[in-house]
């Protein structure tokens, strides 16, 4: 992962910090929200949903995140998977979204390229941008509120004094992508080299409910890619995955979205072994 | 926080002046005078309400609303809200349900196991009659002429003669079975339990709805509900088309490394009846949880489902066309899928603190719902949805460190999202019959049962390690960072909710004799569990006798020991030595939960004789120690 990338927007409610970095993560050039706790650990896509150039997130009072979105605004809610369109005049949106106490949002605006960057107020029921403020000449850019903010909750870090990261996949086939059942036989990870490209770590078996448990570098980014029993690659990761020292992260599937919630089950690999395959790459 | 809980503490602060201090300090003496009058500073905790229950005259005109902590049934003017009449119940009520003529009020009292028959003309408790252990649900059949009562420790259901109390059959039900509810036909009676059914260590729970024949009394089906622990109130459609049972779907066997995507618990509600089969409904969404879903309520067109969500205060509203349109058109279970609710949800509507029962007026255009701990009655307009009156029932305003720390236990806005609290795994205070996959251990070991956390006083060390010296590191900086992965209690609220779970009590022992006597077998199994020497007369060494960990007025001895239980999953096989006290009800045994019986702790986890002497006992001799342990 380019952390150099990484532009924090806003922190949520519930602790979470919301940063910006291309998709994929580590390698993409488009824009996309993540998320991640305040002790480094747990990096995801906001959304899986992935659509093209979000930028400027920002948490506003219903708890909704509003961005940019390509020439427009969009919005995420908590009660769907997918960004929801906003109905604002096309144009060129930057900087935070900042929403008033009366519900508005500040935005800063211009239609084209030739005009200035504005500060300009939406709302819902006007469904037009009403001018707040312009100097001709001079771009407008990143306001800012002056008022109260509540005290954010902290965060009790649970990352254990390890150098390493523990990863348990509940079930690969929990996936945007399709596998026939019962296709994924292994697993292999690979390293981020310092140019840029792999270096192969190890292979685990990947247990017939789709779950495999894997020893991974802290602070390293890591790659995988799914193998049938020919070994042939069924899917490969299109970015990084990155995990703190110390951390220990279960993933409900491979890509399943945020909106998919764990499958209560026993993972087969836990059944088999509770000593996970080393993807260190210091053996 | 409350003025009354600032008064108490003497904590808080605020920077008014001395007017205004001297105002507070005229306000909390007028709040405090009836206690002072009374004798006494502090409340007594009785004199809060908690209202649980909630049932409507046939008129619509009359609420009956049964108070958990007072004792008793408030007859309230459902338009108003005056309170027009009250009558004294036993020991912590709990079901409610009023005969098909309205004319006689049935309360079960869950800590005398006994049902209260009340008079509603005169208010006036009439007869007595005796249940099972620990009754809770209460539901007469459509002719009134028997009363069926659900049995929460005896897992079982009532049959009793509304004339003459005499139970005239006992049913198998769900583990911890409490709920019930009866079809718009009368021909069916439906029950749901608390606690999963028994099962092999480390299966997926399974509960079940209890379908009951009312014509022949008998269960007619048992209607599986596959990763469910935790079902709560019922209700059926008036056409019987379908029905709703609000439920809990615990993640309790994947490791808890995080909260995020419901990975503790999920909320929602099985769908049942002719028109879906059997569907489960999540009421989630992926970043808003509206949690402990408990009671439930149809709209009598069928139009619309309300859930009240006890640990997030809120009701849920379900469109019952959109969701029928939804779930029909899946091909699998969308019981994982936290993007689903928007289709068929149409509203959260923010209410009182602990919401349980709710009740609709016969025509459906009100919704009433018992705010437990609050002392108040939320009334909804079912047209707009939204909240047209709250009745306050007259209980005790302030709130004391206990009442505080109550509200917290039952709370879950202090997980990771507002996701699960307290009260999800010690369901009404006690255990939930699961084993748990905790993180801090590392994945898949130490997988350890969940404990009953009743008379816990005098039983230190905490966790099975005992690695938590008191319940203020238990419920602290450890809930904080393993279980709710968010900013937890202040040391003020830490120390209220300590406060909370230390009162409570051991519920009343069944097996033991009114006059403290020891039956026959009692008497052998305490010989067996006091003796010194085996079958053989070889001394037994005194660290493996059973009254030697075992000692002490809660039968521990508060130390580590390891007798031979542990697994090699396990990090360390030094154990905690759990209390005995009214250890007959909470299986899962040992640490791990592998026990599903007192009788297997020695018949199939005691192989070497390391967890005490037991292989020399008969059968007769086990079943004896369990007659003695079920009296401790």
């Amino acid at each position: 992962m380019h952390q150099e990338n990484a532009l924090p927007s806003d922190v949520l409610r519930d602790g979470r910090i919301l940063f910006e970095a291309g998709y994929p993560l580590g390698t993409g050039e488009t824009p996309e929200l993540y998320t991640v706790y305040p002790d480094g650990s747990g990096v995801e896509a906001y959304r899986c949903d992935h659509a093209r150039f979000r930028y400027g997130g920002r948490q506003i009072s219903s708890g909704d995140i509003v961005f940019s979105h390509g020439y427009s605004l969009a919005r995420f809610t908590s009660a769907s998977a997918k960004e929801v369109a906003v109905a604002t005049p096309r144009g060129e949106y930057t900087g935070d979204i900042l929403e008033t106490a009366d519900g508005a949002w500040l935005v800063s605006w211009r239609g084209g390229s030739s005009s200035v960057f504005e500060l300009r107020l939406w709302t819902p029921e006007s469904g037009g941008l009403d001018k707040l403020f312009a100097e001709a000449g001079t771009n407008l850019v990143q306001p800012s509120l002056v008022t109260a903010r509540s005290t954010l909750n902290h965060f009790p870090s649970g990352l254990h004094e390890w150098p390493t990261a523990n990863l348990l996949m509940l079930n690969s086939y929990t996936s945007k992508y399709s596998f026939a059942k019962g296709s994924i036989k292994t697993v292999r990870g690979y390293a981020q080299t310092a140019d840029g490209g792999r270096r192969f770590l190890g292979t685990s078996p990947v247990e017939k409910d789709g779950s495999f448990f894997v020893q991974v570098k802290g602070d390293a980014p890591v790659q995988f890619e799914l193998l049938d029993a020919t070994n042939r690659v069924l899917q490969k990761q299109k970015g990084w995955f990155w995990a703190r020292r110390g951390e220990q992260r279960v993933c409900v599937g491979c890509h399943a979205g945020p909106e998919h919630s764990p499958e209560n089950a026993v993972p087969a690999t836990l059944e088999r072994t509770v000593i996970p395959a080393d993807f260190t790459g210091t053996k | 926080m409350s003025l009354g809980h600032w008064a108490e503490t003497g904590s808080g602060a605020g920077s008014g002046g001395a007017k205004e201090k001297s105002k507070l300090a005229l306000f909390i003496i007028a709040a405090l005078l009836p206690f002072l009058v009374a004798g006494s500073a502090t409340p007594r905790e009785q004199n809060y309400l908690s209202p649980s229950e909630i049932v409507v005259s046939a008129d619509g005109s009359k609420l009956y609303v049964l108070c958990e902590r007072g004792e008793m049934v408030l007859v309230m003017d459902a338009l108003s809200g005056e309170v027009k009449g009250r009558v004294a119940v036993g020991r912590m009520p709990r079901g409610i349900a009023l005969s098909p003529d309205g004319c006689t009020l049935y309360v079960t009292n869950s800590w005398d196991d006994t049902l209260s028959v009340i008079d509603t003309p005169k208010l006036a408790v009439t007869s007595t009659w005796p249940t099972g252990f620990e009754p809770w649900g209460v539901q007469p059949d459509r002719s009134g002429a028997f009363i069926y009562v659900a049995n929460r420790l005896s897992n079982s259901i009532s049959v009793i003669n509304a004339v003459s109390g005499v139970e005239n059959r006992r049913l198998r039900a769900g583990r911890g079975v409490s709920f019930l509810a009866l079809s718009a036909d009368g021909r069916r009676i439906y029950a749901t339990h608390v606690f999963p059914n028994f099962s092999t260590n480390r299966a997926v729970p399974e509960s079940e709805i209890t379908v009951i024949d009312t014509e022949r009394q008998m269960v007619a089906d048992r209607i599986s509900l596959r990763n469910v622990a935790g079902i709560f109130h019922l209700a059926i459609s008036r056409d019987g088309n379908f029905g709703v049972a609000a439920h809990l779907r615990p993640k309790n066997l994947i490791p808890l490394a995080h909260v995020e995507h419901g990975w503790a618990f999920g909320d929602g509600f099985t769908f049942f009846g002719p028109v879906i089969g059997n569907v489960q409904v999540p009421i989630d969404e992926l970043e808003r949880y509206f949690t402990m879903p408990y009671g439930a309520a149809i709209l009598p067109d069928g139009s619309h489902i309300y859930l009240s969500d006890a640990g997030s205060d809120t009701v849920t509203v379900i469109d019952t066309p959109r969701l029928l349109g939804y779930a029909k058109k899946q091909k699998k279970s969308f019981a994982n899928d936290l993007s689903t609710s928007a289709h068929y949800t149409t509203t959260q509507i923010e209410v009182g603190s602990n919401p349980r029962g709710i009740a609709l007026s016969p025509n459906g255009s009100r919704l009433y719902v018992a705010n437990r701990l609050d002392d108040s009655i939320t009334v909804i307009d079912t047209e707009s949805n939204r909240v047209k009156a709250t009745f306050d029932l007259g209980g005790v305003r302030i709130e004391t460190p206990l009442r505080h720390g109550e509200r917290l236990f039952n709370s879950t806005r202090f997980a990771f999202q507002g996701q699960f609290g307290c009260a999800n795994c010690h369901i009404d205070g006690t255990f939930d019959g699961m084993t748990w996959d905790l993180e801090p251990d590392g994945f898949g070991k130490d997988i350890v049962d969940n404990r009953n956390i009743e008379d816990l006083r005098g039983t230190e060390p905490f966790k099975w390690n005992g690695g938590n010296p008191d319940l203020a590191t238990e419920c602290g900086p450890r809930t904080e960072k393993f279980f709710f992965r968010s900013q937890g209690y202040s040391a003020q609220e830490l120390a209220d909710l300590v406060k909370f779970i230390e009162s409570l009590p051991a519920r009343p022992n069944r097996y033991r004799q009114p006059d403290g006597e020891l039956t026959p077998a009692q008497e052998r199994g305490k010989a067996i569990f006091f003796r010194t020497v085996d079958r053989n007369g070889k001394p037994i060494p005194e660290a493996n006798q059973c009254a030697f960990c075992h000692s002490g007025p809660k039968y521990t001895n508060r130390t580590k020991v390891n007798v031979g239980s542990g697994r090699l999953t396990d990090r360390s096989p030094t154990l905690d030595v759990p209390h005995l006290v009214n250890v007959w009800m909470t299986a899962p045994y040992m640490h791990d939960g592998a026990a599903r019986s007192l009788e297997e702790i020695w018949t199939i986890y005691n192989p070497n004789d390391t967890h005490g002497v037991s292989n020399d006992l008969t059968k007769d001799e086990l079943n004896d120690l369990i007659e003695y342990l079920r009296t401790l």
